[in-house]
């Protein structure tokens, strides 16, 4: 069955979501919708499949954030735009409901996040897209390009990792 | 002794130092004398006035050109203004690094982007 994605409704069906992780469910089950509408911190876009075009079977989460150039090494900021701020957008979550799994949602959802993200950093010139992984999609993100940092904090759950938009970019004109 | 007027004004005012490249400093006595400015205070003041009218502009979603009649229309791309656009504008949050996390950033960053991975070519061809 065709996957649409597409910006969250108010009308869709998210209840049911059940991705195996405790926090990823209640995102989109709770917050999702204010978040996006109310509180604006996060953009939800949710895969559907065309026969139950309300029904959440996957989402992502995009927001926008900034690196202040000054918290960065010296030597490295003589690489980077010269601005006191390094836009980034953040790809907040990705969760899949556990019955699709296997059936390369994620995937789709991660390609279509990665394809806006380089849409909208051509627009606003932005360059990197950062994503918090668990550590249990490390590996996943990976083969997909995303570079882990180091340095996170002790006892961290999740690895930051970044993916610069001009991989990415490179990537859409190989095809 | 400072007049009240010196005064009042050193009061009210905000002082503005501002590094400039030979040439971005000639683009700034072009445009004053084009415009009859005398200041660059003043010229200061009405690119201030102009960037706030495009801001607002541009956040209420209208897109900024220029035509003459018969001609084709020059629409205005900016990245820096677009970033303000409603179509484009994602809400912001605040990520929190360690200084560790920023270096390894800085140092990949500063780094050739990579070489897209075929498994990112191929989610990239589906949409």
């Amino acid at each position: 069955m065709p996957l649409i994605i597409r910006r969250l409704e108010r009308t869709d069906r998210r209840e049911q979501f059940d991705c195996g992780d405790g926090p990823l469910n209640d995102y989109i089950r709770r917050y999702a919708w204010q978040n996006q509408e109310a509180h604006l911190v996060g953009v939800t876009y949710v895969g559907v499949e065309s026969d139950h075009p309300q029904t959440v079977i996957g989402y992502y989460t995009l927001a926008a954030s900034s690196i202040p150039t000054e918290s960065l090494p010296r030597d490295a900021v003589s690489h980077l735009p010269p601005y006191m701020v390094v836009p980034v957008v953040l790809l907040a979550r990705l969760a899949v409901h556990s019955e699709f799994k296997g059936r390369k949602v994620g995937p789709a959802l991660l390609g279509d996040a990665l394809g806006r993200c380089a849409d909208i950093g051509l627009h606003i010139g932005c360059r990197y897209v950062i994503v918090d992984a668990y550590q249990t999609a490390v590996d996943w993100y990976s083969e997909y390009g995303f570079i882990p940092l180091g340095g996170a904090a002790p006892g961290a759950k999740t690895q930051k990792m970044f993916i610069d938009l001009r991989t990415v970019e490179h990537g859409r004109k190989t095809q | 002794m400072p007049t009240k007027a010196v005064l009042a004004k050193a009061k009210t005012s905000v002082r503005f130092q501002a590094d400039l490249t030979p040439k971005e400093a000639a683009m700034l006595d072009s445009l004053k004398e084009q415009l009859e400015i005398r200041s660059n205070a003043d010229l200061l003041s009405n690119t201030l006035a102009m960037l706030s009218w495009l801001v607002r502009e541009r956040r209420e979603g209208r897109i900024v050109a220029s035509f003459v009649e018969d001609h084709p229309v020059h629409q205005l791309v900016w990245p820096l203004l677009e970033r303000v656009a409603p179509e484009y504008e994602l809400p912001r949050v605040q990520i929190d690094w360690t200084s560790e996390e920023l270096a390894s950033f800085a140092k990949h960053a500063s780094a050739e982007p990579a070489t897209p991975t075929p498994a990112l070519v191929r989610i990239l061809a589906r949409r």
